[in-house]
């Protein structure tokens, strides 16, 4: 985390000594063995439990996806709680880490929306099966993490989160944040040369509006949301149905360079779309569960669920879209692409 | 029972009435985690009435019952005052406990003990309507006991203003409860070692503040009958605006220094900010104690000339 203030004093002290250790490049990294010839990652995004959450009912609708896809890392991409407290937020982590998975977080504008200091949601939400720590130094967001997928010793696949941030302050108003150029550096320095990757965050990036003018329908889901103008992007494609950063961020740029594969997201529910751009997927994964609000399809079934990304061992990606419906627990609908390399 | 009432009931909810508007401003502050979470289109209101009531109105009317009872007016009625209130007051406490029952055994509420809000919700509100029904019934028990005589309760002439400032009274006592309230959680919650703490500390200032200009109101208002000394009517004015002018100017320096300090460190204080993506913390913190300020000041506008010879009219 950058230091952004320079208010000299004693009660300081402790934060500005953390801030000077030498940060390794493996407290960001974490491996996992592909242990059959695929590897699976669930996301889960948006799941926004709140003290109006029926939680044994949404652990139940949780369980389903996490059965039905089978997963090797579950990632969490923000906004997993909303107005809520220590006590529930403790009970959506002990439940994720109850799942003797690998898990990953990324947060969302609305994690520290709730009765916590944000050292204490950095501690709850890394717990035993966690496979990500919070690092805090000179780079910007709290959530910057990689994984490394390992097959007999080499790194087949990299996923990365990257925190998008939560907001910035304009006069009187909050406009979302984006990822700082300390995040694209720190990115830079740990994408490994020739391996594939995909990465996670939150707030969409402003080429998922640019992939929208290329090709509006994409290669899966929907977008539900209504139109929006971002200042800036809306003079270069108009109003479009996306919330993205208030700010175009550089990380796309360094992102493609890397070979990164598909960049995926949450924050706007009703939308569960994915386009191509440059080469790159970009796009949201499916909102889990009917907290806070959500999206129905164009046939009718809710845009709630989860996604699934396949990792090939042969460098393929495939994108799973899985519709759970939140009162009859039902499967809606299913749909699975494979991203053009 | 009665007897003490008679000579000492007065005294003990004027002094109660302080401490309960301290004791109660977490659960304002909790109640307004509800309705913020559910605020965009209330389609949890069913779930979080029971919070609503328990959390918010309840420990509002309480206030309002207590303030009415403890300053009553030259022609209140404090017979009937303590016979209906102590009735509404008992009967929302009833209704809170039917509803949360009703709630648990339905099914509706998972659990007794469901822990979200705290280690024991929703029991917490069981014993929160349990205590609104002893209190109720204490206070409508209180006339009909033998010997009961409350002539002599001080009273105070009311202008023809009053029931809308009590009305404005409860509008700002809600917007003060929470900012208290809020303050008193964040001991939990605060990031006591984060880079903005300190720059927080004229934010935290003003939360207080809010609250802490009721003092000098109520008190020219209620105890001294709205007829202050020169002293008192200067102190009045003066010390409520030495404390909004500082706490004022550090305000608006800490947000000039730091734009997004809501963001590092205000989240969990002013959660409808970030939820309607308006930055309007500061705005509320200035006004508030402003607004307060410039109540004082037009009551106070003229100072007696001596010590209490010369008062501005009510």
């Amino acid at each position: 985390m950058r230091l952004k203030l320079a208010v000299p004093s004693l009660a300081l002290l402790p934060f500005l000594l953390a801030s000077c250790t030498a940060i390794e490049p493996d407290d960001y990294r974490k491996v996992i063995s592909m242990e059959r010839d695929d590897f699976r990652v669930l996301q889960l995004t948006d799941i926004h439990w709140s003290l109006s959450t029926n939680i044994p009912r949404q652990k139940e609708y949780m369980d389903i996806l996490v059965e039905h896809s089978d997963p090797d890392l579950i990632v969490i991409t923000g906004d997993a709680l909303f107005t809520a407290t220590k006590n529930i937020a403790t009970m959506l982590y002990d439940y994720i880490d109850s799942l003797g998975i690998p898990y990953a977080v990324v947060y969302g504008n609305h994690d520290m929306q709730g009765m916590w200091s944000s050292s204490w949601m950095d501690q709850n939400i890394v717990r035993e099966n966690a496979a990500f720590s919070i690092v805090q130094d000179d780079v910007d967001g709290r959530t910057n993490w990689v994984i490394d997928i390992e097959r007999d010793g080499e790194t087949v696949w990299q996923v990365f989160g990257i925190d998008s941030n939560s907001y910035m302050a304009d006069g009187l108003l909050y406009q979302y944040d984006y990822i700082q150029e300390s995040q694209v550096q720190w990115f830079q320095g740990m994408a490994e040369e020739g391996v594939p990757s995909i990465g996670f965050l939150h707030i969409p990036l402003w080429e998922y509006a640019y992939a929208y003018q290329e090709d509006p329908d994409g290669i899966i889901g929907e977008l539900r949301e209504p139109d929006s103008a971002t200042p800036g992007l809306v003079d270069e494609v108009g109003e479009v149905p996306f919330y993205p950063s208030s700010v175009h961020s550089s990380f796309f740029d360094a992102a493609r360079e890397a070979g990164m594969r598909g960049i995926f997201g949450g924050h706007d529910h009703s939308n569960d779309w994915v386009g191509m751009y440059e080469g790159v997927a970009l796009g949201y994964g499916v909102k889990c569960g009917r907290e806070l609000y959500y999206g129905v399809s164009e046939e009718g079934y809710d845009l709630t669920g989860a996604a699934l990304y396949t990792l090939g061992i042969d460098e393929s990606l495939q994108i799973t879209h899985m519709y759970l419906d939140n009162t009859t627990l039902e499967f809606t609908n299913e749909v699975t692409v494979e991203v053009a390399r | 029972m009665s007897t003490f009432w008679n000579n000492n009931g007065q005294w003990a909810l004027r002094h109660a009435l302080w401490i309960l508007y301290v004791l109660v401003s977490p659960l304002v502050f909790l109640g307004s985690y509800h309705f913020i979470g559910d605020l965009l289109d209330f389609s949890h209101f069913g779930f979080l009435l029971p919070p609503y009531i328990g959390y918010v109105v309840l420990p509002i009317y309480l206030l309002v019952v207590l303030y009415l009872l403890a300053f009553p007016g030259e022609r209140t009625n404090l017979r009937n005052l303590h016979l209906i209130h102590g009735a509404v007051l008992a009967g929302l406490g009833a209704f809170l406990i039917v509803l949360v029952s009703s709630y648990i055994l339905s099914g509706f509420y998972w659990s007794p003990v469901m822990g979200t809000v705290n280690d024991i919700f929703p029991i917490d509100l069981i014993v929160y309507g349990a205590l609104a029904m002893l209190l109720g019934g204490f206070l409508l028990a209180q006339p009909l006991l033998p010997g009961s005589d409350l002539s002599s309760w001080k009273r105070k002439q009311r202008g023809r203003g009053f029931w809308p400032l009590l009305a404005g009274g409860i509008f700002y006592s809600l917007i003060a409860l929470y900012l208290l309230g809020a303050l008193f959680s964040g001991v939990d919650f605060a990031n006591w070692f984060s880079e903005a703490f300190l720059l927080m500390f004229p934010s935290y200032f003003m939360m207080l503040l809010a609250t802490l200009l009721l003092v000098p109101i109520i008190y020219r208002d209620e105890v001294l009958g709205g007829r202050p000394t020169r002293k008192g009517s200067l102190a009045i004015k003066i010390v409520p605006g030495i404390l909004v002018g500082v706490g004022l100017v550090l305000l608006i320096t800490t947000n000039l220094l730091e734009p997004n300090l809501y963001v590092m460190a205000g989240k969990p204080y002013f959660p409808i900010d970030f939820e309607g993506s308006l930055n309007v913390a500061p705005v509320v913190l200035s006004l508030f104690p402003v607004l307060a300020l410039a109540f004082i000041l037009v009551r106070n506008w003229r100072t007696p000339s001596k010590d209490g010879e010369e008062t501005q009219k009510e």
